[in-house]
């Protein structure tokens, strides 16, 4: 489910797997929250102007000032509207269930959020992972100064074949990432993985 | 929920057995050379297997063991390298976990990106024939198997050979070979394999799991990134290589995300990784580190980023890719 919550956010289910997804976040508290991780920790990563802590607070000030509605308008029902409506429709009341959590969680600091609940949800991303503080991920930042570009590449760089096996993290993460995305392990299934956990080893016992 | 579950593999498995190979020139592949490496990409959602392969590259051998089984549940697999120091790897569909027992650490996987493969298979076999010769080679017996063997023939020096050996009943991949011009790079092969038996669930649970609380779990947790989102691209792609994947990557112990950038040709793959470089790098070095299996593994620096290449191919072509990657918000 998990996984599928995932898949969803990345439009990568088909239609049953959809409509299936969005009734389960609907009825699952848990489910609600993994949805909410994910998209914070999506958010953050792709540097999104509107995280959706901010749209929780700006949400909350706009029903403070909101009068109540005793009677609120009944919207007439659309019987056999097409299925990408109902998606859709079915998407919005996901946001609004997202939104809710955020107002829920709102006067708490971002990292409280990651403490609570929704760490237990799938993502598991370790507690660092999430909370990306902005000015990290300005080190992301690329280059915009185009001189300190041109000198990178003016200056002759010198190719070094190290004797030494590849750094721990090229080793532990970048080859299993790579194995995952190479087409030989379709072909292969899990065999490509040996190679990396071969070098590891080797790594640790010299 | 359980039926929905149960239809999901099925799903998978209708997808990737559609190419026609009518189209294909005849003079420069072989159809049939085709459809045996479209069998061997299905058979292991097929088939159940239990067995004993040695992996070889360089002067390093060893031996491990794997179960693999395929039920309503989808694809579990286990693999437990028997020789050196304990080292397990468990792939539950998507999922996948190496436990490295004497470091008492756990990497994990969610969200593959294996099914790039299954799905982009009739385009990518197309890319295949761009790059490779592929032939049908003769009939050998592995493991006492009859196999068919097939043989990719690199088109140019940007990538390496490699020859495979089929299973002839199952599609199964039972010997594996990477060549460079002639001379085997790395080679798998099975020893021992029994295929479509009863596979005891017990078998597919990892051996240190009861030592989880000890152990240090990482989570790799990845996001697509929209066409040009990342603001990195490799200008001077090696002929046939594609861009296939556009990702950003959180790792544990990294404070920053990591842009992945994933090119293939059909058989190989490249992988691009861009990080902020840290004070020990030096602006002006690239580093090419030591071969592992048919893997190539080159590092340099860009503006303030370090930039590491690895992939299935030749030096030159890790070289080529990773020279070439750029920030195109660069103005």
């Amino acid at each position: 489910m998990k996984n599928k919550i995932s898949a969803l956010m990345d439009g990568e289910l088909d239609n049953v797997d959809i409509t299936d997804t969005i009734a389960q976040i609907k009825k699952t508290e848990d489910l609600r929250n993994e949805w909410a991780t994910y998209h914070l920790i999506g958010d953050t990563l792709r540097q999104s102007v509107a995280a959706p802590i901010d749209i929780a607070s700006q949400v909350s000030k706009r029903l403070a000032v909101e009068p109540t509605v005793l009677a609120p308008h009944v919207p007439t029902e659309h019987k056999g509207k097409v299925f990408a409506f109902s998606v859709a429709a079915s998407m919005v009341t996901a946001v609004a269930a997202v939104v809710w959590m955020s107002v829920q969680t709102m006067d708490r600091p971002l990292k409280s959020i990651t403490d609570n609940s929704v760490h237990q949800a799938a993502v598991k991303a370790e507690p660092t992972v999430i909370p990306v503080s902005v000015p990290a991920l300005a080190q992301m930042e690329p280059v915009t100064d185009k001189s300190v570009l041109q000198a990178a590449v003016k200056a002759e760089p010198t190719v070094i074949s190290a004797p030494i096996p590849a750094p721990a993290h090229i080793n532990d993460y970048y080859l299993l990432v790579h194995g995952e995305f190479s087409p030989r392990t379709a072909m292969h299934g899990v065999a490509p993985y040996i190679r990396m956990v071969t070098d590891s080893d080797e790594r640790s016992t010299k | 929920m359980t039926t929905r579950v149960a239809i999901v593999p099925l799903l998978l498995l209708s997808g990737p057995v559609l190419p026609s190979f009518a189209q294909e020139d005849p003079s420069s592949v072989s159809a049939e050379a085709q459809g045996w490496l479209q069998r061997v990409v299905t058979a292991p959602r097929q088939h159940n297997y239990i067995g004993t392969f040695v992996y070889s590259s360089g002067g390093h051998m060893e031996t491990s063991r794997v179960v693999h089984m395929v039920n309503s549940e989808g694809e579990r697999e286990r693999i437990e390298v028997l020789d050196g120091s304990p080292r397990e790897v468990i792939r539950n569909n998507g999922e996948v976990r190496c436990y490295f027992p004497e470091r008492n650490t756990v990497v994990t996987e969610k969200r593959g990106l294996r099914k790039f493969f299954s799905a982009l298979l009739p385009e990518s076999l197309s890319n295949i024939n761009n790059n490779y010769i592929v032939k049908k080679g003769g009939k050998e017996r592995i493991s006492d198997y009859e196999c068919q063997v097939i043989v990719l023939e690199s088109r140019d020096n940007m990538r390496y050979s490699q020859k495979l050996w089929v299973d002839i009943s199952s599609g199964l991949l039972l010997k594996a070979a990477v060549m460079d011009r002639g001379q085997v790079v790395e080679q798998f092969v099975f020893t021992q394999l029994e295929i479509d038996g009863e596979i005891d669930e017990e078998l597919l649970k990892p051996k240190y799991l009861t030592k989880a609380a000890k152990l240090h779990i990482t989570n790799l947790v990845s996001f697509k990134m929209r066409k040009g989102e990342l603001g990195w691209q490799v200008e001077n792609l090696p002929p046939g290589f594609m861009k296939i994947t556009e990702v950003k990557r959180s790792f544990s112990g990294k404070s920053t995300p990591v842009g992945h950038i994933g090119l293939s040709d059909g058989l190989a793959a490249v992988s691009v990784f861009i990080e902020p470089a840290e004070e020990s790098d030096s602006q002006s070095v690239q580093k090419s580190f030591p071969r592992q299996g048919a893997i190539n593994i080159y590092t340099r620096t860009v503006g303030g980023n370090r930039v590491t290449t690895i992939g299935e191919v030749p030096p030159v072509t890790v070289m080529q890719i990773g020279n070439s990657v750029v920030n195109y918000k660069v103005k």
